[in-house]
Parts: C-alpha cells; structure tokens; sequence
C-alpha cells in the first residue's frame, strides 16, 4: 500500500511504514535557504573587510581603485540594508541575525566615511596636535 | 604619541577589525565613548576629533601600528 501522509507530499507510507521525503515543513526550509543566504552575506562582509584592509588601509589605494572601491561599498551597505529590513520584521525566522547584520552594516558604514572623509591630512594633523599636545605623530 | 591618541587609534582599528557581526556595536560603542570623553577634555567638537582620527587612521596603520590587544578604558 502507498499512502501520501499528510497531504503535503512531506511522508510516504509503505505498507503501514512512514518514509521522510527530507523536505518536511516547506516553511522550514525556506528558513533554512533564508538563514544560509544571511551567513553567506555575512561572510562575504568580512571577506570585503579583510581586503579592504589589505588593499585600500595597509597601502595607498590609486584613485581609480579608490573610486571602484567607494562603488562596492554602496553596493555592500545597500544590499545589507535590505537584510536588516528583512530580519527587522517581527514575524522573521531569521531575527536572531539582526545583531550580527546590524554590526557589519555599522562597520561598511564607518568605511565609508573612512574614505569619504572630506577632511584633509593637514587639516586632521593641526586638530590632533593642538588636542595632543604631547605628540600626535607616527 | 599621546597614549590617548594612539588608544582612540587601537579602538577603532578593533572596531574595523571585528569580524562575524557579534561584537562591532559593542566595539564602535567604546571607540565613541573614548571619543567622547576625549573631545569634554581636549574642549573639541567630537566630530571633528572624529574626523581627524578617522584621516590619521591609514597612515597610522601604515607607518606598522598594530594593536596587540584592546587597552582597558580608562
């Protein structure tokens, strides 16, 4: 005898014998996918922190790698942004995110300004000496 | 350096430096209260003492600063 179990195709009987299909409870796995996709992204915001580090912080970036950088950090804080949206629903599977979600988006922002920084070296160099008396130099 | 820049530096170079989403807020939380604190006592606008560490923050790190470990706040 083959019977559909509950209706949703999740469970065959066999002769009286429940068989797991795997996907269960289609809700959980749509939160199982969304879960991933959020620690992929998550992932690839450190994976753009650490060359970001390696490329535009440890060495003087050249304007052009500078303005492709700026570029991929909007992207990056954009798409970040519809992440947080999307946990922030009170309803979210994947709420438990909207901590780690909300550190990286602080910290692509802050590069952001890291790189927009319309300050200039001379003028953040008079700023920290006057306040720093004591040596503000490397 | 002053040990106070040079802490304003080591805190926001752990902020930048914080991977995996967990402790960044918590992190850019102590680098603001340490610049905060800095600016009432030096009389300066935090936001432009904040400005000027974020434009010291690559030639410091490129002149080969690395912070062994977060300093405790004072």
């Amino acid at each position: 005898m083959l019977d559909l179990a509950d209706g949703g195709g999740h469970c065959l009987l066999v002769n009286g014998t429940a068989i797991s299909l795997g996907t269960s409870d289609p809700g959980l796995a749509s939160e199982k996918t969304g879960q991933e996709l959020i620690r992929y992204w998550l992932d690839r915001c450190d994976d753009f922190m650490d060359q970001q580090r390696k490329n535009l912080v440890e060495r003087e970036p050249s304007p052009r790698e500078l303005a492709e950088h700026i570029d991929s950090l909007k992207f990056m804080i954009r798409v970040t942004l519809s992440l947080q949206a999307l946990v922030a629903d009170p309803d979210s599977p994947a709420r438990r995110f909207a901590r780690e979600i909300s550190g990286k988006l602080l910290q692509l922002q802050a590069s952001l300004e890291l790189f927009l920084n319309p300050m200039t070296d001379a003028e953040a160099d008079t700023v920290l000496a006057a306040a720093f008396p004591n040596g503000s130099g490397t | 350096m002053d040990p106070e820049l040079e802490a304003l530096l080591k805190s926001y170079d752990a902020f930048m430096e914080a991977r995996g989403g967990s402790n960044e807020g918590q992190l850019f939380a102590l680098y603001q209260s340490r610049l905060d604190d800095v600016a009432a006592a030096r009389r300066l606008g935090p936001e432009t003492l904040d400005a000027a560490v974020r434009k010291k923050y690559p030639r410091w790190i490129r002149a080969g600063h690395r912070p062994s470990s977060l300093p405790p706040k004072a």
